[in-house]
């Protein structure tokens, strides 16, 4: 869906090879570009700890979120655009409300910057992965701003989270993808030997991409654990990787400033 | 938004309100504040200028006046100066205060002129004479001083770099004397006196010296050692060589008698010194006077040398010290200050404890020569030719005699020979003595005590742990798949076949009791059986593996082995990419390896994922009690139902059905009557009520715990 550069504006790509337009406004780098859940609308955090709303079709600026005192990492938004849930470097979890740009609450708890945060199905959990080796959890329903559940199994900084029905994944720099099983009480540790950056679902959300510092980009089999490809590609660093909602194709970004559409 | 939008039926007027985004956070905390400034005393007042930023950033303590009257640079103030005169910038205002310290301080600095006093030593002493001399200055009020006053001249002019008023032996008395002696004996030893008379007790009181005080605390009562002899000594480091000191008072009638006694005539009482000699040891003489120090000390026949001198002014007690100080060593001439390490052998001992018996020489010539001309060698060059002779004669028949075989008495016995023949110089002994240190390994070591070296295991590592906490047969079938080219655990040695997930556990048994191979620490998997039907099943297990290893000795072992890590593949495929052989690869991809461990949701997780809770109603990993279990098995999950119904106001209850277990075996007949309520509650009631009765449940446990 989206991809994240170090460039300073954000590009906006409808397809593969063609930059159908630039949304600059961003005062320094953009790290991380994320769409929300129907496309209509893209949000991109900025080292300059801001959070813009852009329409990408019509390449305007809907709004400006400041509130982070350090440099934005990763935002989401709930399924029904009404929220907005924002994490950077200044250890803080914004959990925002999209029309009125203010924020509505603020989770505590990381002690050390957020890398990633993602809502659930139901909007009602924000769970958050930390350079402090931790994934947690907020409840959003609740008034409490502490976590209700922390994992810290990780044994070095957790890049992503990804959640799906039942699931929690995170991908960590130990080189290990952590799946955490609700409904079983399980935690299956795939260790794959290097420092996973990103982790993905395919659509069918029988396989996990884990994109590896060493520029490989692993396909996993979620259920067995069985590596059942690796993508070799990027000359550099693999910074983000995602998966189509609809098609059976992969989008990675690297260092080396290119970004790739895998089949 | 603005004026424009609805231009029928309203128009605007007056300024808009700012909004909050675009004032930044300073204008708009000056508008705030701009009430309050007046309220606050003038100390809490910022200054500000008109644009509201501070001004005098800093630790700016105030003097906004400069000048009398603040009049610095104004016309009025240039007036004032020619009138007045520069007055070390002193305000007109503290002129009355000031005469009189100024003619304090010249007093002072007469007084410490005449007296050869240091200035801040004296203080007190000063201060207390400050009152009577305000009067004889008083009259003086009036006047004003044309010029500032400058010091006549400095006593003792600084010579150190810390800043001025700080001193540095504050809380160390004892070291001030003692680096004022230092620097003083670099100094004309005459004038000793005259500095040291002039230095003066902080007080009359002795720190014991091995005691300090904290950096936030000043010498105080309790500080002082009541166990110090009470009375102040001194003692000065005289060198050995009596030529070098000079000091007037210092007797020395026996010193050409080889002793070297030292008493000072005991001075006057009011200067008192402390000085310290840096190896003395103090030896107290009881009652004994000052004067009459010299008699006593020869009469002791103290051996007291190297030129201490000591004197005791009696203050409290009439106790003397005395201390004595002790001459180096002598120092034979043919000292040479290096270590002689102690050699491996002593030949002289050896000789006579390893003479090895005379032997007749072997039958063969060619080997007898060899042996000869073995020993000399390595009489002559040492162990390490007899090594390297051993190395070669590893496949040659003939060097035998080095490690044991024919003729090795005779080598020995040769080469004790050679060496006697040799004897001064040291050389390493041979066979029978223990190899020299520098080429002592691990495995020599090890060959010496006897020991065998270990094999090397080149079983293939699994690192697999095959434990792992099924709870469901599908996730079993799931996991398993035919095996490639293996031959699967025949029929015949299955005995659980029926029961695909009993089956399974029993291979996991079987692997953890037969096979070795890494384990994950896990914790133990939670199954839904009972204590008892896991033992029963164990006892099954061991049972059915008893058959098989019956079954399976007419098989060959290989085989046999084969099955068990065929049967780790029926269930992880390919989580290892292991090969079906045995046969170790060195070259095996680990990664990526699956490992799973328990982890446990919190229930408020498992809620908001609308998933229910695995280890619900499990309490907490270290209670465990089957009644309590399946009583909550039952009521849990109806609350489960209730509240996935949407009520969104239920966090709190949610950890009270965990602590229920708690509550259990607290107070007994009160929740147990609970319990049943719920029970009966659960059956037929509405989601509302079912509710208000865990609330009322919550309540009344908790009354009960205060009760009982």
């Amino acid at each position: 869906m989206s991809s994240s550069g170090a460039a300073a504006a954000a590009a906006a790509q409808h397809l593969p090879r063609k930059e159908a337009r630039e949304l600059a406004g961003h005062e320094g780098a953009v790290l991380a570009v994320r769409f929300n859940r129907d496309g209509n609308y893209c949000l991109s955090c900025g080292k300059d700890r801001t959070l813009r709303l852009w329409n990408p079709h019509t390449g305007a600026l809907v709004k400006t979120y400041k509130s982070h005192a350090r440099e934005v990492r990763d935002v989401h938004s709930s399924s029904d655009n009404a929220k907005l849930v924002s994490c950077g470097a200044d250890r803080q979890i914004f959990y925002w409300d999209v029309s009125t740009g203010r924020v509505i609450r603020k989770f505590r708890g990381h002690n050390s910057e957020v890398n990633s945060v993602k809502f659930n199905e139901y909007n009602a959990v924000v769970v958050s992965a930390g350079y402090d080796r931790t994934v947690r959890a907020f409840d959003c329903r609740s008034q409490s701003s502490d976590p209700i559940q922390t994992i810290d199994t990780f044994q070095d900084s957790v890049m992503s989270v990804i959640l799906t029905k039942t699931e929690i994944i995170a991908g960590s720099v130990d080189g290990t993808v952590r799946t955490f099983d609700i409904r079983m009480g399980r935690e299956t540790v795939d260790n794959l030997g290097h420092p996973v950056n990103c982790i993905s679902l395919s659509n069918d959300s029988n396989c996990l991409l884990a994109n590896c510092l060493d520029s490989t980009v692993r396909l996993l089999d979620k259920t067995t654990g069985e590596l059942l490809q690796e993508y070799k590609g990027h000359a550099c660093k693999v910074t983000s990787i995602s998966y189509h909602p609809t098609k059976a194709c992969m989008l990675t970004s690297s260092v080396d400033g290119s970004v790739r559409v895998w089949n | 938004m603005g004026a424009d939008s609805d231009e029928d039926d309203f128009v605007a007027y007056g300024t808009p309100i700012e909004r909050e985004e675009d004032t930044s956070a300073r204008k708009r905390r000056a508008i705030a504040e701009a009430g309050q400034l007046r309220a606050l005393p003038a100390w809490k007042q910022e200054v500000r200028d008109e644009e509201g930023r501070r001004r005098f950033h800093g630790a700016f303590t105030g003097g906004f006046s400069a000048g009398f009257y603040n009049t610095v640079g104004s016309k009025e103030g240039v007036k004032l100066l020619m009138k007045m005169g520069w007055r070390q910038g002193r305000s007109i205002k503290d002129s009355h205060a000031d005469s009189l310290y100024e003619s304090r301080r010249n007093a002072r600095k007469a007084f410490l002129a005449l007296s050869g006093i240091k200035n801040d030593e004296d203080q007190d002493k000063i201060d207390s004479d400050k009152p009577s001399l305000d009067q004889s200055v008083t009259g003086s009020s009036e006047e004003m001083h044309a010029s500032g006053s400058i010091p006549a001249y400095v006593l003792h002019p600084k010579q150190d770099l810390h800043g001025l008023g700080y001193d540095p032996f504050k809380h160390a008395p004892e070291f001030r004397d003692r680096k004022r002696f230092v620097k003083s004996r670099d100094r004309d030893h005459n004038r000793n006196d005259i500095s040291a008379r002039g230095n003066l007790l902080i007080s009359n009181w002795h720190y014991a010296p091995g005691f300090g005080i904290g950096a936030l605390e000043e010498l105080d009562v309790e500080d002082e050692d009541i166990y110090a002899s009470g009375f102040a000594y001194e003692l000065t480091e005289v060198d050995i060589e009596p030529s070098k000191t000079s000091d007037g008072n210092y007797k020395l009638d026996d010193r050409k008698r080889g002793i070297f006694l030292s008493f000072k005539i005991a001075s006057n009482s009011e200067y008192k010194l402390e000085r310290y000699s840096r190896n003395a040891l103090p030896l107290v003489m009881p009652g004994v006077g000052p004067q009459s120090l010299d008699t006593e000390a020869v009469s002791l026949g103290l051996p007291i040398t190297g030129g201490v001198r000591a004197y005791g002014a009696p203050h409290k007690l009439s106790a003397n010290v005395v201390f004595c100080r002790f001459p180096p060593p002598d120092v034979p001439a043919d000292f040479d200050g290096r270590h002689k390490f102690a050699t491996p052998t002593q030949p002289a001992e050896k000789f006579s404890d390893l003479a090895p018996p005379e032997v007749p020489p072997p039958e063969d010539s060619t080997v007898r020569l060899l042996i000869e001309g073995c020993a000399a060698m390595v009489a002559r060059g040492g162990k390490h030719i007899e090594d390297f002779y051993k190395e070669k004669s590893k496949t040659n028949p003939q060097f035998h005699f080095l490690s044991g075989g024919d003729g090795c008495s005779y080598y020995t016995r040769k080469l004790w020979e050679n060496q006697f023949r040799y004897t001064g110089q040291p050389r390493p002994d041979a066979v029978k003595s223990k190899p020299s240190s520098d080429k002592l390994t691990a495995e020599n070591r090890g060959k010496i005590l006897g020991e065998r070296p270990l094999d090397r295991s080149t079983k293939p590592h699994i690192s697999l742990s095959a434990k792992e906490a099924v709870q469901l047969q599908s996730n079993l079938i799931d996991t398993f798949v035919k095996p490639i080219s293996l031959d699967a655990l025949p029929e015949s040695e299955k005995p659980f076949s029926n029961d695909p997930a009993k089956q399974a556990r029993f291979e996991q048994f079987l692997k953890d009791k037969y096979q070795g191979g890494l384990r994950t620490a896990t914790a133990t998997p939670v199954s839904t059986m009972s204590e008892a039907d896991r033992a029963r099943e164990r006892l099954d297990f061991e049972a059915a593996a008893e058959a098989i290893e019956k079954g399976k000795e007419k098989v060959i072992k290989p085989s046999s082995m084969l099955s068990l890590p065929g049967m780790n593949e029926q269930r992880f495929v390919s989580a290892t990419q292991l090969e079906s052989s045995i046969v170790p690869h060195d070259e095996k991809p680990i990664y990526p390896r699956r490992e799973p461990f328990e982890w446990r949701p919190a229930p408020i997780l498992c809620k908001r994922f609308d998933i229910v809770d695995p280890f619900m109603g499990k309490g907490t990993k270290d209670e465990e009690e089957s009644s309590s279990r399946s009583m909550h098995h039952g009521s849990g999950a109806g609350l489960m139902e209730a509240e996935a119904h949407g009520m969104t106001n239920d966090t709190d209850i949610e950890p009270s059905s965990v602590q229920r277990p708690v509550d259990l075996y607290k107070s007994g007949s009160a929740n147990g009557k609970e319990l049943e309520e719920r029970s009966k509650g659960q059956t037929a009631d509405s989601p509302s009520s079912e509710e208000e009765l865990i609330l009322g449940e919550q309540r009344t446990a908790v009354d009960g715990e205060f009760t009982t």
